[in-house]
């Protein structure tokens, strides 16, 4: 294949020309041999089967009659058939009944029992079956073989012919194609020499003579006019050429400009960017600072407190010197921020922060950790007293007063103190137990400090357990109200109760509110138990109402609390009105200490509730200072004189003396007077001599479940 | 001539039925009959004379109704009845019904289109023959020298092979047309 495709065209067309007649020839050849062989064969096997009908029809008596020599006479017939070379008839029972031989031969013989042949073909002869037919039924079968010689001689003279004529032919075709090939090869030759010249020298002026041939005529016109069109193009290509180095070369005058200016744009925006990164950096400080201070003191928060006190701690351990931690507490912070506003609280707290920090060395950290606690460090101190003494210092500098938007305020602090390594060695324990020894300064009468000591821990936790307790018992409502009567001392008859919060323990049963009142207090929780008092009061009132019972006024307690909050008033007639009652039947309870803390607030929310037709009563009157300017201007109805005065007014001369001009103070002013914890005969004796308006007192009823002071109303005390 | 071939030859196609009929026959004959060649000869010549029927034509046989059936009569006592019956049994001829009958006299004649005339009747052979003239009757038989009586077919034993003489006179006057292959195997043939 590879060779043929070396060859140039010429010979190509002479190969195929010769490949092309030589097989249609051999095709023909071959196809005129087969057909002259199948033709030769049918015809002869037509001949023999019309023979062997013949045979058949003519010995069809002599097989029914059994008369063998009838039927070898019939056969014998076949001596003038030259390709029959042997013939037999066979009966039914296929055993051999008559037969006729050419030859002696191999060829000539026929078998004595009849086989059933289906090919008709043997190597070198050719036979036939032909059934005998009498009536519709095979009485026997004739068997005609003939010699396929003459056949074959036959074929070989036509293969002979064929062979002639096909040498014949492919001379011819040799000759025509040798013609053929010079009239197509000639020209394209010419084209060929013209093109290598052309690529070679780019010699495009060239022009090939045209040759006498059609197609190829029009060929080598077309390759002039290609090498015209080539001329032409080389001539544009040289002008686009001039112009697009033009054209570069101006781009890349302006590319150069324009690089330039991003040279420039690119140093500012470095100058930019450095500039940013600076302010970046500041800000990325002043989170820092943030993160570890106190945004409104400017002092180091708890997170850098923790943080400077362990290291504290690692350098202490290291030199075995001694720490301290002092945990600060405002006293009445919360009622300050409460009553003046958040604003005053605040600039209360920088004024603290600046003395503290005044209080104390440079090396230690004054640390505020949110609300109004803070912490000092002391880095290492030399004695426990150091510590005292400092505390001392802190506790004197924050009585003087404070001067806040014009106000001079008064506050006192408690602080709690713990020293490394007696009362830990830890971060978290010294915090807890400044903490702890704080609680403990509090308890005992605040504006004091005190050091850590081991029982403190046994009563914060406990102190904490209740705190728990009460909690819950918030959360499930735990809280019952008693109500101890006030009598009437003249008639005797109840006039009024009082409203008192007892709390029924799960395990311990009813505890009075004098073991939890103050943490109630403390924590704030007494604004939910009071409200939940007062709530339960009015529900009772209506109960008692709708009992059918005379109406009778029930006292409620307000703490401090309360009533420094602002919704107190909107509270108090949103219960009024809940139940339906009659605002006459509510008296609050205020304490006397309460009245006088901020005179002018409670003066207006007192004139509030008055307005609502609430009863105001002053309660524990005679603890504290009253100013009876004031109490004077107060709206209140009542005044309820504290039990240690009554406790010995039979014996205590001085006791006496107060009771007396108070009840004489209070009438002079139009208030009602009533005595509290009259236990005694004695005691309502003096109180009844001395005008005393009503009583109450275990004298007359201890505190009672609502249910057995409702029996108790219908009696006279 | 093989004894065998007499059997096998006519019944190719016998039924189940007409098999085992066949076989009792056979057996019962050779029970009774211990004359061998005898019994052969009946069954050659019964064979003969069914298979002349399909060389021969009738005269009305184009015309006739094809459905009537082909009566082969044997008169008198003929030992051939038997064996006839076995090889005619269901078979046709040329598409009509074989059927045997057998008659005592010559008055029986009418419908017959094969007579066989047996040994015991050659005292009455004229008179069957006179009878059965014109009415296209195939007249065969064993009786020597039958064909110059006026029959058409007489058997004859010649080394022993059974073969037959055919009186084509006869059988023309009868208007019966003969195959030439038939008239080829006769031994004697008188025209």
């Amino acid at each position: 294949m590879r060779a043929f495709n070396n060859m140039s065209i010429g010979h190509k067309i002479l190969w195929i020309c010769i490949g092309t007649s030589g097989i249609a020839l051999l095709l023909t050849g071959g196809a005129l041999g087969i057909n002259d062989w199948l033709n030769g064969k049918r015809t002869l096997i037509d001949h023999l089967t019309t023979q062997a009908n013949i045979i058949g029809i003519n010995s069809t008596a002599a097989l029914v009659f059994n008369d063998p020599q009838s039927a070898t006479l019939t056969l014998s017939a076949l001596s003038a058939d030259t390709d029959i070379i042997a013939a037999g008839i066979y009966r039914q029972d296929k055993l051999l009944f008559a037969s006729y031989s050419r030859t002696s031969s191999k060829q000539g013989q026929i078998s004595p029992k009849f086989k059933e042949e289906s090919q008709h073909f043997k190597p070198n002869s050719l036979f036939v079956i032909q059934p005998i037919i009498l009536d519709g039924e095979q009485i026997g079968v004739v068997y005609l073989r003939a010699s396929l010689e003459e056949l074959y001689a036959q074929l070989r003279g036509h293969s002979g012919i064929i062979a002639l004529v096909l040498f014949i032919s492919l001379l011819v075709a040799i000759v025509l194609s040798s013609k053929l090939q010079r009239l197509i090869s000639g020209p394209i030759q010419r084209l060929t020499e013209a093109a290598n010249a052309v690529s070679k020298d780019r010699h495009h002026a060239l022009r090939v003579s045209k040759s006498n041939n059609g197609e190829l005529n029009i060929l080598t016109e077309a390759f002039n006019e290609m090498l015209v069109q080539i001329q032409e193009r080389d001539h544009r290509l040289k002008a686009n050429k001039a112009q697009l180095e033009a054209l570069v070369l101006h781009r890349t005058k302006e590319l150069c400009t324009l690089n330039q200016k991003l040279e420039d744009h690119t140093q500012q925006l470095e100058a930019l960017v450095k500039e940013r990164t600076a302010e970046l950096h500041n800000l990325n400080q002043q989170l820092k600072h943030q993160a570890y201070h106190d945004t409104l003191t400017g002092l180091p928060n708890r997170a850098l407190l923790n943080d400077r006190l362990s290291q504290a701690i690692l350098h202490a351990k290291r030199r075995g010197k001694k720490l301290a931690v002092l945990f600060l507490d405002l006293d009445r912070f919360k009622y300050i921020n409460d009553t003046l506003g958040h604003a005053v609280g605040d600039q209360l707290l920088s004024l603290v922060a600046v003395r503290l920090g005044q209080a104390v060395r440079k090396d230690d950290t004054v640390a505020r950790l949110g609300g109004d606690e803070f912490t000092v460090l002391l880095n290492t101190i030399t004695h426990m007293r150091d510590a005292r003494e400092i505390a001392r210092k802190m506790v004197k500098s924050l009585e003087q007063p404070f001067n806040c938007y014009g106000r001079e305020l008064h506050i006192t602090t408690s602080i709690g103190i713990a020293v490394f390594p007696k009362h830990g060695n830890n971060t978290e324990d010294l915090m807890r137990n400044a903490d702890i020894a704080m609680y403990c300064a509090k308890t005992q009468g605040r504006n004091n400090y005190r050091v850590y000591a081991a029982a403190m821990h046994a009563q914060s936790r406990q102190r904490l357990e209740m705190e728990n307790n009460l909690r819950q018992a918030i959360k499930r409502e735990d809280f019952v109200v008693y109500y101890q009567p006030q009598c009437d001392i003249h008639s005797r008859k109840v006039i009024a109760v009082e409203a008192l919060v007892r709390w029924r323990h799960p395990q311990l049963g009813l505890i009075y509110p004098e073991t939890f009142i103050h943490i109630l207090e403390d924590t704030g929780m007494i604004v939910p138990v009071g409200a939940l008092v007062l709530k339960q009061a009015c529900i009772q009132i209506k109960t008692w109402s709708d009992a059918g019972l005379a109406p009778i006024k029930i006292s409620v307690n307000v703490s401090p609390r309360q009533f420094n909050q602002r919704k107190l008033v909107k509270n108090v007639q949103q219960i009024i009105k809940d139940n339906g009652i009659p605002s006459g039947c509510l008296t609050l309870e205020i304490t006397e200490s309460l009245l006088m803390e901020n005179v002018e607030d409670t003066i207006n929310t007192l004139h509030e509730l008055n307005g609502l037709g609430v009863h105001l009563a002053i309660d524990d009157f005679g603890t504290g200072y009253s100013s009876l300017y004031y109490l004077k201007h107060f709206p209140i109805d009542s005044i309820k004189i504290d039990k240690s005065f009554i406790r010995d007014i039979a014996t205590d001369p001085n006791d006496a003396a107060i009771v007396r001009a108070i009840i004489a103070m209070a009438h002079a002013l139009g208030k009602r007077v009533i005595a509290e914890g009259v236990e005694t005969s004695h005691q309502l004796a003096f109180l009844r001599q001395h005008r005393c308006d009503a009583v109450q007192g275990y004298l007359f009823s201890r505190p009672l479940p609502d249910t057995e002071l409702a029996t108790k109303l219908v009696k006279a005390c | 001539m093989k004894t065998n071939q007499s059997s096998k030859m006519p019944i190719p196609r016998a039924t189940p039925l007409g098999l085992a009929l066949v076989l009792a026959i056979i057996s019962h004959t050779l029970i009774t009959q211990n004359r061998l060649p005898l019994t052969r000869e009946h069954q050659l010549k019964a064979a003969f004379l069914f298979d002349f029927t399909k060389f021969i034509k009738w005269p009305c046989e184009s015309n006739c109704n094809s459905d009537s059936a082909l009566n082969f009569c044997l008169i008198g006592l003929s030992p051939l009845t038997m064996t006839l019956e076995q090889i005619v049994n269901y078979k046709t001829v040329r598409g009509r019904k074989a059927a045997i009958r057998s008659i005592q006299d010559k008055s029986q004649l009418e419908g017959c289109h094969v007579l066989y005339i047996p040994q015991s009747k050659r005292q009455e052979l004229s008179g069957i023959l006179d009878a059965a003239s014109g009415n296209n009757i195939l007249t065969v038989s064993d009786i020597k020298h039958f064909t110059r009586y006026g029959g058409m077919i007489e058997f004859l034993v010649i080394d022993n092979k059974l073969r037959f003489s055919i009186n084509l006179r006869a059988a023309k006057r009868e208007n019966l047309v003969f195959s030439s292959q038939l008239l080829k195997l006769a031994i004697t043939l008188s025209e």
